[in-house]
């Protein structure tokens, strides 16, 4: 080799460094989503070109049986089955799939824009092919029995008939829908990075009400006592009613990002800053805020999640909080090696599935912890799953 | 790098709201605002190396000169930088100071195009102008291209989207082969490394750049285009591009203000011969070494001889 050639692959290579080095990193599109499936409590995973079930009792892939209970073995590689979906050319998986029955899940594949059935009990894909769709979908689907409801990333929802494929409806939209919308007495409301709220009739497609809130909506709305609860990257958080007119906002201190929770006539909602907020909803709607608490020192993405007695937040710092539901005060901590942006997921005890006490179950960006458990009480890790 | 990159974004954003919500003006006016200001610095990196690029040959001269002595090489090369008022190192801070800065215009531009939820929850928080959320996310939409994806994406949906690579390259191409110097090789000489090598940056660089772009967003590609753009325009009104010697026509190389014209070149071959009969070099004489520090003579065969003691004159 030449001492030109080194000097020049040499200087070529530090510029290539330079200019990789300025993009920020893309591991993918989103971040894992995360569902717990069905009685026995199992988490689905999709993260990229993968979607994973894991047994909630010990952290591990759902192994697969035979009909004569025998673990099912891969003729190829020769090893147990578990549940996993990880062969098909080019997809990519942001989504929880929605359920069309016992035994058939349905889920878009991003890449590709397609539709897939999954046959829930033997980790297949009943339709390798698809059925074609018209955009990528990151938010989770939903469906009424006989329609599935697929928002898009770029713009745009629209309908589909869950036995034939065939589209029913398309809404417009002027930008991307990230969040699930909430199907309630036959309207699907969802906001919209176009910064409207939109509620839409779920059989025609037809607009029922659009309101603009004036910063992008993310996440999806919460129905509470016959009013809906959102907050939006304007820095507010909105109590709507649900023919369309705001009745309250409040102001905030950064983007909200997270779906607000209630329980017990008490809302509690976070931002992108890492503070918690805890109202009470009265009796005629409106919100009195009970305290504000600055939790993660980044910002945190997902919903809290509420018991009786705590309020668990995770944060982009890669920490898991612990708060008194009463006060605002953080009582527990715990790290995980990456930030959180899945949702945080909640195991109820279980004697059919082994379970003694309530876990918490996380999601970090960071693959050798892709799920983490902690119990609830204490904080105390259980598991992690890795791949 | 993020005291650099927030008011960047925020810049950004308040010129994405001026300009209607355009944001492909707003990329461009940024480029021109960030490039029109560190244009001073690239102004004194330009003259420090065009300036050493014109000592080249005395440096080299004194290389030959003093190859056996690196000691008085460094010493008379440093006199020669004094007497032309050349800090050696002259190049390289400008451009220490340019490059956060413009690798952070990079990374801004890369910020406000977010348009994935990954992007867009770390774009949280840069604004530091409140009332700039309601921009985002920008409108990414551009002549029926989506901005934030890269154009072998929208090859079937957008195919004019692959003149982005395609004038990414030419504009780097033309700026290297515009505003790199052409250096000369004699054949007679033993092949040069940094010769071959900045010819094969011409060549190598702009290519690199075209087929990175494949693969960037088309926001970065516009960037790109539109820094290459104003590097060839700042190089041209400074008289730096040489448009001639490439094309053969337009504007050549102007001189340089202060020509250099040192006596080391005239001096160096000449010896003096003192009042008093003792000879000594002229180049030590222009270059006014202390005797002490030379230890080096040209002796009367013309070589160099080095041994620490400088040859005393008999009085």
């Amino acid at each position: 080799m030449t001492r030109t050639f080194r000097f020049t692959l040499l200087a070529v290579a530090l510029m290539a460094v330079i200019i990789t080095g300025c993009i920020p990193t893309r591991i993918g599109v989103s971040w894992p989503a995360v569902a717990v499936i069905g009685p026995e409590q199992q988490i689905m995973v999709a993260r990229n070109e993968f979607i994973v079930m894991i047994d909630p009792s010990t952290g591990g892939e759902v192994p697969l049986f035979n009909e004569d209970g025998a673990p099912r073995i891969d003729p190829q590689t020769n090893q147990a089955r578990t549940w996993e979906i990880n062969t098909l050319q080019g997809a990519q998986f942001f989504s929880i799939p929605t359920v069309l029955d016992d035994e058939t899940l349905l889920i878009a594949d991003y890449n590709n824009r397609r539709l897939l059935r999954i046959d829930a009990v033997n980790a297949r894909v009943n339709n390798p092919t698809g059925s074609p769709i018209n955009g990528q979908v990151i938010a989770n689907l939903i469906n009424d029995g006989t329609r599935v409801f697929l928002p898009y990333y770029n713009h745009d929802i629209a309908a589909y008939d869950m036995e034939t494929g065939e589209r029913l409806w398309e809404f417009k939209t002027d930008n991307g829908i990230w969040s699930q919308p909430l199907l309630h007495e036959g309207i699907l409301y969802f906001g919209s990075m176009d910064h409207f709220l939109y509620a839409v009739n779920a059989e025609t497609g037809e607009q029922v009400w659009a309101l603009d809130l004036g910063g992008a909506i993310p996440s999806s709305p919460t129905l509470y006592n016959g009013r809906l609860y959102i907050g939006n990257f304007a820095e507010r958080l909105f109590e709507i009613s649900l023919t369309g007119e705001i009745l309250n906002d409040y102001t905030v201190t950064n983007w909200i990002w997270s779906t607000p929770t209630i329980r017990d006539n008490q809302l509690y909602t976070a931002d992108l800053e890492g503070f918690v907020y805890a109202f009470e909803i009265g009796a005629e709607g409106g919100l009195t805020e009970i305290w504000r608490a600055q939790a993660a020192t980044r910002g945190i993405r997902p919903a809290p999640l509420l018991t009786e007695d705590w309020v668990i937040v995770a944060g982009r710092d890669g920490f898991l909080y612990w708060l008194d539901r009463a006060t605002g005060q953080t009582q527990i901590q715990k790290q995980v090696q990456q930030e959180v942006l899945s949702d945080i997921l909640l195991i109820e005890p279980s004697e059919t599935v082994n379970i003694a006490q309530p876990l918490v179950v996380v999601s970090s960006t960071n693959h050798s912890q892709l799920l983490v458990a902690f119990t609830l009480d204490d904080g105390e890790q259980v598991w992690t799953y890795s791949r | 790098m993020d005291f650099l990159v927030n008011p960047l974004v925020t810049l950004l954003a308040l010129l994405y709201q001026v300009l209607g919500n355009n944001i492909v003006l707003a990329i461009v006016v940024l480029t021109i605002i960030i490039r029109v200001a560190v244009a001073p610095l690239m102004n004194q990196q330009l003259k420090s190396s065009a300036a050493m690029q014109e000592l080249q040959p005395r440096i080299k001269k004194l290389q030959e000169k003093y190859k056996n002595d690196r000691e008085k090489l460094s010493q008379a090369q440093m006199q020669l930088y004094r007497e032309h008022g050349i800090n050696p190192f002259g190049g390289c801070l400008p451009l220490l100071v340019q490059l956060p800065i413009l690798l952070a215009l990079y990374a801004t531009i890369s910020h406000a195009l977010a348009s994935t939820p990954y992007q867009v929850v770390d774009l949280s928080g840069r604004l530091l102008i409140p009332g700039l959320e309601q921009l985002i996310p920008v409108d990414k939409i551009w002549l029926g291209m989506d901005l934030t994806q890269a154009p072998q994406l929208l090859i079937t949906s957008a195919p004019w989207a692959l003149l982005f690579p395609i004038l990414v390259l030419v504009t780097t191409w033309l700026q290297s082969k515009l505003t790199i110097p052409v250096q000369t090789q004699d054949p007679n000489e033993e092949p040069n490394p940094a010769v071959a090598m900045s010819r094969s940056m011409t060549t190598i660089m702009p290519l690199m750049f075209g087929f990175f772009s494949l693969s960037f967003p088309i926001g970065l590609s516009i960037y790109f285009i539109v820094g290459n753009l104003i590097g060839i325009a700042q190089y041209t009104a400074i008289g730096r591009a040489d448009w001639k010697g490439t094309f053969g026509f337009g504007p050549s190389l102007r001189p340089l203000a202060t020509p250099f014209k040192s006596p080391v070149d005239d001096a160096d071959d000449e010896v003096i011969v003192g009042p008093n009969g003792n000879k000594r070099n002229a180049a030590q004489e222009v270059l006014k070494v202390k005797p002490a520090t030379v230890n080096a003579v040209r002796t009367t065969s013309g070589g160099i001889s080095s041994g620490g003691k400088k040859k005393r004159p008999k009085k």
